[in-house]
């Protein structure tokens, strides 16, 4: 199961880049990626019981979290965009450490966590302990986004990567 | 085509014309990284989407071609915050103090 996923992971990269669909070329990235994939799995996926149909399901419902995502950072960018260009930044800006202690349990969510709120301009993870984050944020609004205050982002995520149906 | 290429990379290039005038504007490390590290992810992803559209106009455009950029657009997506982040870390530890308002105690 691993070493089959992990095929298809190495397998779909090779096809795209390659961008040669003669018997050889294709043959050569089956016999790479077999031999890598025979290698790496366990570095792939460390932990032992994930099921495919586990993974495609977070996989489906990841793409609406991607969507939600890309529109915050569009929002946030023009946030950020009117503060450096305003002439009185100084009174705008208030920079902040924000520490909050997260609700989400796995590594995976939290790594999406840590990730989305870097992502959106205006606030950056700086350190996560366990489930304690040190978050600097730019901005009152941009502060006022996080998980801390907000739940909005953190429930989207436990939709994705926790409900179990 | 040819107009979604245009608006797709004059914004891109607005966006970053805004991080470089952050970069320069805001006043201590923290602030700056901010600038410096993520509006150049939304940028660098239109200018890539322009690019996809530019070659669509000029007529080579393969599906393959369109599948490369928006891998390098997933790698910039990964690799940009994983980047920020590790130096707002390294700052912390480092002990870069955070700019505050006059007037605010700590």
């Amino acid at each position: 199961m691993k070493f089959t996923s992990a095929f298809i992971i190495l397998f779909l990269p090779w096809l795209v880049l390659s961008g040669k669909y003669d018997p050889m070329h294709i043959g050569m990235g089956i016999l790479c990626s077999a031999l890598v994939a025979l290698w790496c799995k366990d570095l792939l996926f460390p932990n032992e019981n994930i099921s495919f149909k586990k993974f495609s399901k977070r996989l489906i419902r990841f793409i609406p979290y991607m969507c939600w995502l890309f529109w915050q950072i569009i929002l946030s960018n023009i946030h950020v965009l009117k503060v450096a260009l305003s002439p009185r930044m100084n009174d705008l800006i208030s920079p902040k450490m924000v520490r909050f202690k997260t609700d989400v349990t796995e590594e995976i969510s939290i790594f999406v966590l840590a990730n989305s709120i870097t992502l959106t301009p205006g606030t950056v993870t700086v350190r996560v302990e366990g489930k304690r984050f040190l978050v600097h944020a730019l901005t009152e609004k941009a502060a006022s986004g996080l998980p801390g205050e907000s739940d909005e982002m953190e429930r989207r995520i436990i939709n994705v990567f926790e409900k179990e149906n | 085509m040819e107009y979604a290429a245009y608006f797709f990379i004059v914004v891109g290039l607005i966006f970053f014309l805004g991080t470089s005038i952050g970069l320069l504007r805001f006043p201590d490390f923290y602030t700056r990284m901010h600038a410096a590290g993520k509006g150049d992810t939304l940028s660098t992803v239109l200018i890539l989407l322009g690019c996809i559209f530019a070659a669509g106009n000029q007529g080579d455009l393969t599906w393959i071609l369109a599948l490369k950029i928006l891998l390098i657009i997933n790698f910039v997506f990964i690799g940009s915050p994983t980047a920020t982040h590790a130096m707002m870390d390294v700052g912390e530890r480092a002990g870069a103090k955070p700019w505050k308002k006059k007037g605010e105690n700590k």
